[in-house]
């Protein structure tokens, strides 16, 4: 061929007719041309001190130690992504499934399980845990960090339970915040759009004394409804509003000692379709649903360094939050204390071990939907954990050894190890294995609430009751789901603009929930209708094994374009006593294949220019019976933003932009009609001062 | 207003072709004129200066054939930046450099780079390396005013660096009038 790259480039961009078409060949081909490089030890120190800093392959490679699955969206990520919610932020990790269920619902699992309740994986903010402990599960919505200060989000795939603890069974996502030191200055943020209705931020820190660092923040982010299937309006739009502080303080003894706290209210509303048996002829009421839920927490840390490879810290939180929907009254205190020491021994030894204690103080009210024999708990959560790094071979060869025990009020003892190998075989490329188990605890649902999932016409002739309502039973002896998993990982940096990652697991699931069908239909209100108690069991098992690939790619300095593919089967099944189905569709619920494609580009140092396309799977609902798949889709988001000046940004971001709407997933509790995700398009200013 | 972060780039980049050109022949000035170089790299860049603009006291180099040892303390991003300087010659000395992990001896090293990841233990090991004739330079943030001698900071997306004198001077070491210039806080 005669014709260079480049000039292939400017003629496929000219004679194109669409700009995307333009834009994707070029980046192709502009991937094909060799990147320049530089020594820059042949630099004096004046020059060195004029050039500017990018961050190229640096995650990656301060990743390179870890034995497992770990995946992190740093601030810039996140920035670039044109996200405004963590949530939205974390589909671009691979092995995660993020669905949009509602306006202000997400249903977010690793490796599969991902419903509005998915259980399996663990949520931490800052060390607190946000896991809600009544249900078993994460209300997204209400984890409203401020994006712009967040360090990096650490998605790991797989069992966390040995440091973390349980509920860690197959994946924990850590969000980080940026110490108050390094969030100086003030940072004004605002902005909106036809989804995004309101954005706005705003952060200020000092350094009110020598060594000590301090940040106030407030936040407040408003949003529209989504679209019904049908094309109305989905009636679910939300506000929440947010506002908290972080201080970061050395001591003169060298002891940092960290302190911060949050506050938050939100109001939602959805569309619910509630069973009633009396309710003829659907045997079901329409709710439309405000729902109030706010909160606070605050948390404490102390660190001390004992020796050059000793240290201890010490944690203190305290979180509070409540929620009033139609179907439920919540109200949960959480006291959490966590102590660590970390230290050497004999040369080859990194040992870390900690004790902890926590104390959770539950409050569920009753509804006409939700019955509960205990509606008010004290329970007491103990747990130590020791995990020894052996150096087999010295930067070479690592063998993690450790365990978790914990003790609760409702499964008693659970240990959960695991142990892990990582081989360095080159400066380039480590591969790890690991084999651990984790468990998924009951909540308090499962143990002692009894829950009106459907009402249907019984077909008796008259005087038998014409009506059915199912209720599911909380069984106190219904206990942990538990998995084994073996997993596999290679990462490797071909060349230093390339690094790839790759992780493959098979995990053995056993004693899965299920709901069973009890031994006998009950006469309820003077025998107008019956109830059929469904109690929860372990009675299912199952297996699921998948691949998930992150690749991130410097094409050149000023462009990056960073791949993660994921590929997941599982297979559950119930035993044959338990006539439960939802298992079935359970390990249908999550895509089998989804792909991101994310570039970020400065055609000037000045302009970003950033797109994200993503592929997602086919997928069915839980519980939803005989409902219709919902269609494999393709999307793109795009956000071009502008710095006139240093101190100043213009972003222009538009979301979900292949199509009018598409349908993520379906509301699995009590969800009148499905919703589908709107074209989105919103502007930002972004002002430090 | 111009962009304050990068006064000497050409505000808008020209067609394509002269571009890539361009940045074949001009090379290295050109690359980095585009976007800049890694942190890490450029962290191991000022390393490889450092060590030529300090004088270490004669019981420190005594043998002149000796190396000049670069000891990379605990886990760096930088790592393998930091080991491309291997065999590089400084003030006559061949550099070579150690790995060495938490709780590891620091007798022999001429540099010590202190990894972020050992931030927690900073007292207690700049306690143990005081009055050594080590350079300690590091990622740390707030590292020199901590006591130790040369600390980076990024400051307008560039990499800066900060220098402690009285603790470069305690340790018998004298750092270079250049290197004192252009530091941007000598205390």
């Amino acid at each position: 061929m005669s014709t260079s790259p480049a000039s292939r480039v400017e003629n496929l961009i000219s004679r194109s007719t669409s700009h995307l078409v333009g834009l994707l060949w070029g980046m192709l081909l502009l991937a094909a041309t060799p990147a320049l490089s530089a020594d820059l030890t042949e630099l004096s120190m004046e020059e060195l001190l004029a050039v500017e800093v990018t961050s190229v392959g640096k995650k990656t490679q301060s990743l390179s130690d870890a034995a497992a699955a770990i995946f992190v969206i740093s601030n810039d990520d996140i920035r670039r992504s044109g996200a405004t919610s963590v949530p939205e932020a974390l589909r671009m990790a691979p092995g995660l499934e993020v669905k949009r269920i509602d306006a202000n619902k997400w249903a977010i699992s690793a490796r599969g399980f991902s419903n509005r309740f998915a259980n399996k994986l663990l949520v931490l903010i800052d060390g607190r845990t946000v896991y809600t402990p009544s249900f078993s599960g994460v209300y997204w919505e209400n984890q409203d960090v401020m994006l712009a200060d967040i360090d990096r989000i650490e998605v790991i795939r797989g069992p966390g339970a040995t440091l973390w603890g349980a509920n860690a069974v197959n994946g924990v996502i850590n969000i980080i915040t940026r110490s108050a030191a390094a969030t100086q200055g003030g940072l004004l943020i605002a902005g909106g759009g036809n989804e995004e209705r309101a954005i706005g931020a705003l952060r200020y820190g000092a350094e009110p004394a020598p060594g000590t660092f301090a940040r106030v923040y407030a936040k407040y982010n408003a949003r529209d409804a989504l679209i019904t299937s049908l094309g109305d309006d989905g009636r679910d739009e939300w506000d929440i509003g947010q506002g908290g502080f972080r201080v970061d303080s050395t001591l003169g003894s060298g002891d940092r000692v960290t302190l911060e706290g949050d506050l938050y209210r939100s109001n939602l509303r959805q569309q619910l379709e509630v069973p009633d048996p009396l309710a003829v002829p659907t045997f079901s009421d329409a709710i439309d649903d405000h729902i109030n839920a706010e909160g606070w927490n605050l948390l404490g840390r102390w660190e001390r360094a004992l020796s050059v490879s000793s240290d201890v810290s010490l944690q203190l939180y305290y979180d509070h939050a409540e929620r009033e929907e139609a179907y439920l009254d919540q109200r949960y205190d959480i006291l959490d204390l966590d102590f660590q020491h970390r230290f050497k021994a004999a040369e080859r030894h990194d040992i870390v071990w900690g004790l902890g204690y926590r104390n959770t103080d539950d409050r569920l009210e009753d509804t006409e939907i939700l019955r509960i024999t205990s509606a008010a708990e004290n329970r007491n959560l103990w747990s130590g954990f020791v995990q020894d790094e052996i150096e087999l071979l010295r930067d070479r060869l690592r063998l993690t050894l450790g365990t978790k025990i914990e003790h609760n009020d409702y499964t008693g003892l659970e240990i959960q190890p695991n142990i892990r190998l990582l081989w360095k075989a080159s400066e380039q490329s480590t591969l790890w294995g690991s084999v651990s188990r984790a468990v998924r605890t009951p909540s308090q649902a499962e143990r002692s609430a009894s829950v009106s999932t459907n009402a249907e016409a019984t077909g008796l002739p008259a005087p038998y009751p014409q009506v059915v309502l199912a209720r599911t039973a909380g069984n106190s002896g219904y206990g942990s789901e538990s998995l084994i998993a073996y997993e596999l990982g290679l990462r490797t940096s071909p060349t230093k603009r390339l690094n790839l990652d790759l992780a493959v697991f098979y995990n053995d699931y056993d004693e899965l929930w299920t709901t069973t069908v009890g031994d006998t239909l009950r006469v309820a209100d003077s025998g107008r209708y019956l109830v059929l108690d469904l109690p929860f069991k372990n009675l299912a098992s199952g297996h699921g094994y998948g691949l998930e690939l992150a690749a991130d790619l410097q094409v050149r300095d000023n462009w990056r374009l960073a791949l993660a593919y994921s590929y997941l089967e599982l297979d559950l099944t119930a035993s044959s006593d338990s006539l439960d189905i939802s298992n079935e569709t359970l390990a249908r619920t999550d895509p089998r294949q989804q792909v991101s494609l994310r570039s970020l580009m400065n055609p000037r140092p000045d302009i970003d220019l950033d797109l994200w396309i993503r592929y997602v799977d086919q997928t069915y609902p839980v519980f939803v019976q005989n409902a219709q798949p919902i269609p494999a889709y393709w999307t793109l988001d795009l956000r071009l933003a502008w710095r006139p000046r240093a101190d100043l940004e213009l972003a222009l971001v538009g979301q979900n932009l292949l199509s009018e709407s598409h349908q993520e997933g379906y509301q699995d509790a009590y969800g009148a009609v499905p919703l589908e995700v709107q074209r989105g398009l919103y502007a930002t200013v972004r002002l430090d001062f | 207003m111009l962009p304050e972060s990068f006064p000497t780039r050409p505000r808008r980049p020209r067609a394509l072709i002269p571009r890539l050109l361009l940045g074949c022949v001009l090379g290295v000035a050109s690359a980095l004129a585009l976007g800049g170089a890694e942190e890490n790299e450029l962290a191991a860049a000022y390393l490889y200066n450092f060590s030529k603009f300090v004088h270490w006291p004669s019981s420190a180099m005594r043998d002149p054939a000796a190396p000049l040892v670069l000891c990379v303390y605990g886990r760096t991003p930088a790592g393998e930046s930091i080991g491309a300087l291997d065999g590089k010659l400084a003030q006559g000395h061949r550099i070579r450099i150690d790995r060495l992990s938490r709780g590891d001896a620091l007798t022999r090293c001429h540099i010590v780079y202190v990894s972020a990841s050992e931030s927690p233990y900073l007292n207690p090991l700049l306690r143990t390396l005081a009055n050594r004739p080590a350079l300690t330079v590091s990622e740390i943030p707030g590292f020199a005013a901590a006591g130790g001698m040369i600390g980076f900071v990024k400051e307008d997306n560039r990499l800066r660096f900060e220098i402690n004198r009285g603790s470069a001077e305690a340790a018998g070491l004298s750092l270079s009038s250049q290197l004192l210039k252009l530091a941007t806080r000598v205390q």
